[in-house]
């Protein structure tokens, strides 16, 4: 039986307006936004499309999160993201096996279908990405065909600095 | 002779690579990101940066520990929780970061104290936010135990002293037919189960002792934590028939 989520992460979507990347954090130089989406022509509350990458990173530890909010909620559950080159090489799966580099954390292995909600802890599953995503480019199309979202191409490059953190 | 030097050969190449894997660096110009093998909620395995040197070294978890919180909606909960944990490691939070001052001799133990507090700040706070499915839990039995035995005989989020005296905030108290039912709602996780297990030990020693019920979403999820919950309570699942729940305050 699909769950409330389904629909949000199978129907495309498109991202609302032009994206801003915000101001370097003086803490730990994180540059990000949060999109809300539209899928069908509806705006859907507490539907965002969340990016995060680092001003001191160029070219690489970017992230792009599916994540919804229920009315009212006061946290967010994540539904699929994508770590492109993250700073922390190493991920590791409930199973023990390891993926080194950029990976994906799919809706589908990450949702408990018997229980109807997200397995605990944060999006825990994870798959390996294709190593031809190497590009910003790339990672953009990669996004858009596994997000479903039309006009992933819109979000453009982070105001990445050469300035070491 | 050849086949087993070949076996020994494969099997000592499979441990050094997965030791390789567990700590590795890389060096930037005037940084080193170290990654260590301890891991956030997300699988993550905890990276620290290391910056200064040769004589005072500032290792930092990078914002990793926020951002872990960030991605569940939890910023709210990083500043409390994180500066709880940096002082039990003897390090500090600055901003979003968790850091500490290191010299030579110190750094090592540095480097392994800032990854392991800013695991246990995102783990303690994925906790948190886990333990919310009790919330919910919660909410669905007080609403069927108001339907079974009426609103005046259920007072939800009650307060009972145990033997120890120590006063318990339970999930549901239910007041039938001259005696007392305590339902607990208890999530699949560790805290969650243990807390409720002692709980339920502690009213057990009460001369009027009430008939403890341990509410579960699904039996089979809870795996081992079942035996531990069943040695005090009697253990039910959050949709159990009403039938069921009846018979229980028979």
């Amino acid at each position: 039986m699909p769950g409330p989520f389904h629909p949000l992460v199978e129907r495309s979507k498109a991202i609302l307006g032009p994206i801003v990347w915000s101001i370097p954090d003086s803490s730990d130089g994180a540059v990000g936004f949060l999109a809300p989406l539209d899928v069908d022509g509806v705006t859907i509350e507490g539907f965002f499309l969340r990016g995060k990458a680092y001003e001191q990173s160029p070219d690489k530890d970017v992230m792009f999160q599916l994540e919804v909010a229920g009315p009212g909620a006061r946290t967010r559950t994540p539904l699929r993201r994508i770590e492109w080159l993250p700073r922390s090489p190493l991920h590791k799966n409930p199973d023990k096996t390891m993926i080194f580099g950029s990976h994906e954390h799919p809706f589908e292995i990450n949702w408990l279908e018997d229980m109807q909600r997200m397995r605990s802890g944060n999006l825990p599953w994870a798959e390996e990405v294709p190593k031809s995503i190497s590009s910003y480019s790339r990672l953009l199309d990669f996004t858009a065909n596994r997000f479903r979202i039309g006009n992933m191409n819109t979000v453009p490059v982070p105001e990445w600095s050469a300035k070491l953190f | 002779m050849t086949l087993s030097f070949i076996t020994n050969d494969g099997r000592d190449a499979a441990v050094r690579a997965a030791v390789r894997a567990l700590v590795t660096r890389e060096r930037g110009a005037n940084e080193d990101t170290i990654s260590l093998p301890v891991f956030h909620p997300s699988g993550a395995s905890a990276t620290v940066i290391v910056t200064g040197g040769p004589k005072t070294f500032k290792v930092s978890d990078g914002g990793q520990a926020y951002r872990e919180v960030e991605m569940i909606g939890a910023e709210s909960l990083f500043s409390r929780n994180a500066s709880k944990s940096a002082e039990a490691f003897g390090i500090a939070v600055v901003g979003k970061l968790i850091v500490g001052e290191a010299n030579p001799t110190s750094l090592a133990g540095y480097i392994a104290d800032v990854a392991a507090a800013s695991v246990e700040v995102s783990r303690r706070i994925a906790e948190r936010v886990g333990a919310r499915n009790e919330a919910a839990i919660e909410e669905k039995l007080y609403k069927r135990l108001t339907n079974i035995f009426g609103e005046s005989r259920v007072i939800s989020g009650a307060e009972i002293a145990g033997a120890s005296s120590h006063k318990w905030h339970i999930s549901a108290l239910v007041h039938q037919g001259g005696h007392d039912l305590v339902f607990e709602a208890v999530s699949a996780h560790h805290s969650s189960v243990y807390s409720s297990a002692t709980m339920f030990h502690d009213l057990a020693l009460l001369e009027r002792k009430p008939k403890p019920v341990a509410v579960v979403e699904s039996k089979a999820k809870m795996g081992a934590y079942l035996g531990i919950l069943a040695q005090a309570a009697n253990v039910i699942e959050s949709d159990a028939p009403d039938e069921l729940i009846r018979r229980l305050a028979a």
